[in-house]
């Protein structure tokens, strides 16, 4: 019998985190498909991280367009993270995360800017902020990645 | 500056490493779990070395304190008294004839509906009640308490925690210190699998020394193998069970025991004292 | 592969921009250097192996954003930025970002 509640009480992590694994996976793959189809259709739209606008650009118009996106890390990454850090190292498992996220985050800058008729993005500047749970000072809640420019209409 | 947006081509993102999720988890839990064993059995080594030299004296000055603990969950109070009163005076009676104890022993009594029995660090002995009510003679009794004296004479319940302790570091560890060290569920689980890695020989040279205590007292050890029966009775000892559990088989300690009466020349002839 | 954090290159002119290019990266430190740190946090002063870490991961960083600009073709990042943040007990992620141009 003890050897049951044994099994059980491992068991339980283990299914933990194939279930997570599968289901991020699935999550990611989705999104990832997403953003590059996003990007394709937006690729011809201009996102400068310069101030100064580019020859023949004549702005009549400026605006300041800011855009977020706030991500959660699934358990499977959790636990991937916390092996990293007693061994060291880049930790792999959050790579494709904060990559997903960032372009997301740019992308709904540009889409925020071409719905309203702007014609291209400057000054471009990415932050990076990540929130802890209440109860836990080192749990990750999320982290919340914000993109701002200013949109401008040329004449 | 003129603009022409370009973009890289998509076959290749610089920004993500290309290593498949479950290579890198399987490659570093393999890699810390053979890590980890390998400090487990350098620190259970540890703590064989530091059982043998950890003087009893000092032993008994730390973990004092847990005597007067016990009866805060002790069950004594569903105990008739007077049965009670004849156990703790049965272990004084046979701590007397191991003159070079190193502690004074106290009974205690734990909630619990398996006949069961503990050392514990600093010198309490703890039963549960259980196993005091269906005790049907005062020399059944004195074998099981005497094996426990048996556990404390070799210092298994300070290897016992040693490993335990050990054992819960490692875990935590393992779980990518998503498991505190100190979580209840941890300690419980590890104490369970701490118990298994005693030394099968270590129980049956508790199992010796309890016949030797028990002759002592009574002169012969009639009644003390009416324990064995019972659990063999109760659980019908099988392999898998006896692989699983603590304890050796019933039916080996059993053959063990008589082995040993015989060669020491103990008799099994004389009655067995009645309980209250 | 020319960087600079100003809007140029001092001394040449830019000919063609473009776009942003990132370079991120995730470190995380091993429990070694956690325990070090722990000790240092007592007596003070500057934690070395901290700061060759995130040194490390910066110009991990700073490589990967100079391979993408590589692959559109520019031969310099102009107005070169840094940002950091915690992701989790001991990582830090780090992330640089500039636009690619080409210069002469």
């Amino acid at each position: 019998m003890e050897a049951f509640v044994i099994l059980f009480q491992l068991g339980v992590p283990v299914a933990l985190l194939a279930f997570t694994y599968v289901i991020g996976s699935s999550i990611e793959k989705r999104h990832y498909a997403d953003v590059l189809a996003r990007e394709k259709a937006t690729a011809r739209f201009p996102v400068l991280n310069l101030k100064r606008l580019p020859e023949g650009w004549d702005a009549s118009d400026g605006e300041l367009v800011v855009a977020n996106v706030v991500i959660s890390v699934d358990y499977f990454k959790r636990f991937l993270a916390g092996l990293r850090g007693l061994v060291g190292g880049r930790v792999t498992s959050y790579e494709p995360l904060i990559d997903r996220a960032r372009r997301e985050a740019v992308l709904r800058a540009k889409e925020y800017a071409i719905a309203r008729g702007f014609d291209g993005l400057v000054n471009l500047r990415l932050e990076t902020t990540s929130l802890a749970k209440a109860n836990s000072r080192q749990d990750l809640a999320g982290l919340e990645i914000l993109a701002y420019a200013t949109a401008v209409k040329l004449r | 500056m003129r603009f022409s947006p370009r973009a890289p081509p998509d076959d290749q993102n610089v920004n993500v490493t290309p290593v498949h999720p479950l290579r890198e988890f399987a490659v570093l839990w393999l890699g810390l779990s053979g890590v980890a064993l390998a400090i487990f059995l350098l620190l259970t080594l540890g703590v064989e070395l530091a059982v043998s030299r950890i003087p009893p004296a000092l032993e008994a000055k730390v973990f004092g304190g847990i005597l007067s603990e016990v009866p805060k969950f002790s069950a004594e109070a569903e105990l008739d008294p007077q049965r009670l009163e004849r156990a703790r005076e049965l272990l004084d009676r046979l701590a007397g004839h191991w003159p070079e104890a190193p502690y004074r022993f106290r009974l205690g009594v734990i909630p619990g509906d398996e006949p069961n029995a503990m050392a514990v660090p600093g010198g309490a002995v703890l039963v549960t009640a259980a196993l005091l009510e269906g005790a049907e003679t005062e020399n059944e009794l004195a074998f099981v308490l005497g094996h426990e004296l048996g556990h404390f004479r070799n210092r298994d319940h300070l290897r016992r925690m040693g490993r335990g302790f050990v054992l819960a570091l490692m875990l935590s560890v393992l779980s990518g210190g998503l498991v505190e060290p100190s979580a209840p569920a941890l300690l419980q689980l590890v104490d369970q699998l701490a118990g298994r890695t005693l030394d099968r020989s270590q129980e049956l040279e508790a199992d010796r020394f309890g016949l030797t205590l028990v002759a002592a007292e009574y002169g012969h050890v009639a009644g003390s193998r009416r324990f064995f029966e019972k659990l063999e009775e109760t659980r019908g000892s099988s392999r898998v069970e006896a692989w699983l559990s603590t304890h050796p088989a019933t039916a080996s300690r059993l053959e063990e025991l008589e082995r040993f009466a015989g060669e020491q020349g103990l008799s099994a002839i004389g009655e067995p004292a009645p309980l209250p | 592969m020319i960087l600079s954090n100003i809007e140029g290159v001092p001394g040449k002119r830019v000919i063609e921009a473009y776009g942003v290019v990132t370079g991120s990266t995730v470190r995380a430190k091993h429990i070694g250097r956690d325990f070090m740190a722990g000790l240092k946090n007592i007596v003070g002063g500057e934690l070395k192996g901290y700061t060759e870490l995130l040194g490390e991961a910066r110009q991990e960083a700073v490589d990967r954003m100079v391979s993408e600009a590589q692959r559109l073709g520019a031969n310099a990042v102009i107005n070169v930025r840094f940002g950091t943040s915690s992701v989790a007990q001991g990582a830090a992620e780090l992330f640089a970002y500039g636009t690619a141009v080409r210069v002469e």
